[in-house]
């Protein structure tokens, strides 16, 4: 979206490729759905499938370097195991620091056909994703005392600004509210929230508005319509869109984009493993099947993109659908038909062919 | 006030002894909800008597900042503290009031239990979780420094100390109160070294409490989790900054902070209970505070000195009223004073009797 200078798209034949990382748990599964359907959509997109699972360096920069190579890339979370020493870092976050994705969109919709304690929620939330606490800077200058660096800087804090400002004008939002922590820490959250200021004043067609994590999750919980747009450093940024996913319905309903100058990386907004239903069949493809449409927004297949997101749209809404009730397998989202997903599957292709063939 | 819990003593027959407590009004509506929980006590006829004393920072020798010597000599005497709210006034030169007390007693773990009151509907029920703070250390240890221009670094601290002393509260607590299971919060999947020293730590802790499940989750999992089913946690135990922000989303889930009560635990066996919300400037002496929170706090400070059934009994009373929904404040719904609530909880308590 924001990019002062495109790279050309790895594209040939007219057909694009991707880098597609499985990573684990339910990742595999999630990005195999996904491939099933482009497949049968007859999507011009190839998948360079790269498995990132050793301890080493290896993997992780084999991966980077296929992103570098095609620009865009389907993901899922890798894990991190605390047995290993603190040296090995999150491949996670290696990732998205060593390609400079800074900006995380997420935009949490309350969907139609969910179940939830809330409703019309229509946050969009702009997370920095490459500082702040993630900086994976510590070390223990005395034994048993643990210094953690949390790093802000002027530069990457007016960088999310200006996309947060920028994303809302496009899309036509009327508010942005910056969410930090700096009656407590008051150089680094003020240094951020100094430099949304200065960037809101560049946009006076848009209100902007501050608010303190603390109060802001209790918002989130008691009346959550009241929030548009939210931009912030990156812990507050996990927290927050993890409580919002939770209101929507769930983990497996958000498709989440990491966004930096040059390439793209997609994958569900709440980043989950989930080993513990990994390889059981239950779990929603929703948040990776959005997320791939979202990667096909990113890549100008608009027709493909909208195609699929309306078949799962109303795959979820239809209510034939929720006559197939299966009481021991049920997809893992509250609030969503109890339905295996194989069944989830055939009624998923059956709306894309009803699309087809209007076409 | 002391003579009548005298004179009821004498009455009796039985020699309870009379409990100091050191009681800080606050600013704002601090001292009517005070007043109000004086009342509800004296109804109940605890065997407490209050010391009321003032905290507004003062210039020590030195130029420290420090609270009044009356109010520490009090509260060192004492040991049991309930506090109103506090105003922190802007570029008053010094820090916060809370940071000062903090700081001065050594009050290591934030305790908040949050429990749905029926009859004060919000989109969650059933939510019964305690979760406890460390309140010392952490992300807010208030050490920053530029770098270059630009370039800011916070440093989040993690000692070996501190998260022992909150993991062992935190185990204690739970067997104290009756509660299965223990669950530490983390990012120890981004912050290796910090948040792994803490988990660590409560890991060696839950080696000496085998009664008691233990349990490790991330701080995303958590929210994620807590914003759909709130009833699978029970005592949650966490660094600073995800204690802070997790006690308010808990707050949230039941009511807010007009009705969440929270204690403070020192070092040296002192205990300050206080309520959190606001001095509410706006409705100061208008006698439409709604005295919950202080009252729950209070509660809990009963428990905590051993006084059970006085502690129950009250509850009892307050949740009573507002389960029955005839005589409400006005940030609960409903159109009464603060006297008047507080009339109906003392009523409810005498009758118990």
């Amino acid at each position: 979206i924001l990019a002062t200078r495109v790279p050309p798209p790895a594209k040939y034949g007219g057909r694009h490729t991707v880098t597609l990382i499985p990573g684990d748990g339910i990742g595999p599964e999630l990005l195999n759905h996904v491939r099933e359907l482009f497949r049968f959509s007859c999507v011009p997109v190839d998948f360079e499938v790269v498995n990132v699972c050793s301890a080493t360096e290896d993997d992780i920069n084999n991966a980077i370097t296929a992103i570098r190579r095609n620009g865009v890339a389907l993901k899922g979370n890798i894990e991190t195991l605390h047995t290993l020493p603190a040296s090995h870092k999150s491949r996670n976050n290696l990732l998205r620091t060593t390609l400079d994705l800074y900006a995380n969109v997420m935009h949490c919709k309350s969907l139609p056909g969910v179940q939830t304690r809330h409703n019309n929620i229509d946050i969009m939330i702009i997370r920095e994703n490459t500082e702040g606490e993630y900086s994976s800077l510590e070390h223990e200058s005395v034994s048993g005392v643990v210094e953690c660096l949390k790093i802000i800087t002027r530069t990457n804090s007016l960088r999310i600004a200006e996309y947060a400002f920028k994303l809302a004008r496009e899309k036509g939002r009327k508010r942005v509210t910056a969410v930090h922590k700096a009656n407590i820490m008051k150089l680094g959250d003020g240094l951020f929230l100094q430099c949304c200021r200065e960037v809101a004043a560049g946009y006076p067609d848009i209100a902007f508005d501050a608010m303190i994590v603390d109060n802001t999750t209790m918002q989130l919980v008691s009346k959550p319509q009241q929030f548009d747009v939210m931009v912030m450093p990156n812990l507050y940024g996990n927290v927050v869109s993890n409580v919002c996913a939770g209101l929507v319905g769930g983990p497996g309903l958000v498709p989440g984009a990491n966004y930096g100058r040059d390439y793209a990386v997609f994958e569900t907004a709440t980043r989950n493993t989930g080993k513990s239903i990994a390889d059981r069949n239950i779990a929603n493809p929703t948040a990776m099947l959005l997320a791939s449409c979202m990667m096909l927004d990113h890549l100008k297949l608009h027709d493909y993109a909208t195609m699929i997101r309306n078949a799962v749209l109303t795959t979820m809404n239809e209510t034939q659908v929720s006559q197939v009730l299966s009481p021991h397998c049920t997809i893992h989202s509250p609030g969503v038909y109890s339905l295996r997903t194989p069944e989830w599957r055939s009624s998923l292709r059956h709306c894309i062919s009803v699309q087809e063939a209007s076409l | 006030m002391a003579s009548n819990a005298w004179r009821s003593m004498v009455r009796t027959g039985r020699f309870v002894r009379l409990q100091t407590v050191t009681l800080i009004p606050g600013d704002g509506i601090g001292p009517e909800i005070s007043v109000a929980v004086m009342k509800i006590f004296e109804a109940a006829k605890v065997p407490i008597q209050w010391e009321e004393r003032n905290v507004t920072a003062i210039q020590g020798p030195g130029g420290r900042w420090m609270i009044p010597p009356d109010c520490k000599e009090s509260m060192d005497r004492t040991l049991i503290g309930l506090k109103g709210p506090l105003k922190t006034p802007i570029a008053a030169g010094h820090p916060s009031m809370n940071l000062l007390l903090r700081k001065t007693f050594d009050l290591y773990a934030n305790v908040r239990p949050c429990v749905s009151i029926e009859g004060y509907k919000t989109p969650y029920t059933d939510v019964d979780l305690v979760t406890i703070r460390e309140n010392t250390e952490g992300e807010y240890s208030g050490i920053e420094h530029i770098i270059v221009d630009g370039v800011v670094q916070s440093i989040k601290l993690i000692t070996e100390d501190a998260s022992r002393r909150i993991a062992e509260y935190a185990f204690e607590y739970a067997r104290n109160n009756q509660r299965n299971s223990v669950t530490a919060v983390h990012k120890a999947n981004i912050m290796r070294m910090s948040d792994g020293l803490f988990l660590r730590k409560c890991r060696e802790v839950a080696e000496n409490f085998k009664d008691i499940k233990f349990t490790e989750m991330y701080l995303d999992t958590v929210c994620l989790n807590m914003v759909q089913d709130p009833t699978q946690f029970d005592v949650l135990v966490m660094p600073n900054l995800y204690g802070d922000i997790l006690s308010d989303l808990c707050a949230g889930l039941i009511g807010g902070l007009g009705v969440t009560p929270s204690g403070n635990i020192g070092a040296n066996g002192v205990a300050i209970f206080e309520s959190v919300h606001g001095t509410a400037p706006d409705i100061a002496g208008l006698d439409m505070a709604n005295p919950t929170a202080l009252l729950l706090s209070a509660v809990m400070m009963l428990r905590h000195m051993g006084m059970h059934d006085y502690g129950k009994k009250i509850e009892t009373a307050c949740f009573d009223t507002i389960r029955d929904k005839k005589v409400l404040t006005g940030d609960l719904g409903g159109k009464s004073k603060c006297s008047e609530f507080t009339e109906e909880i003392c009523r409810r308590v005498r009758d118990m009797d």
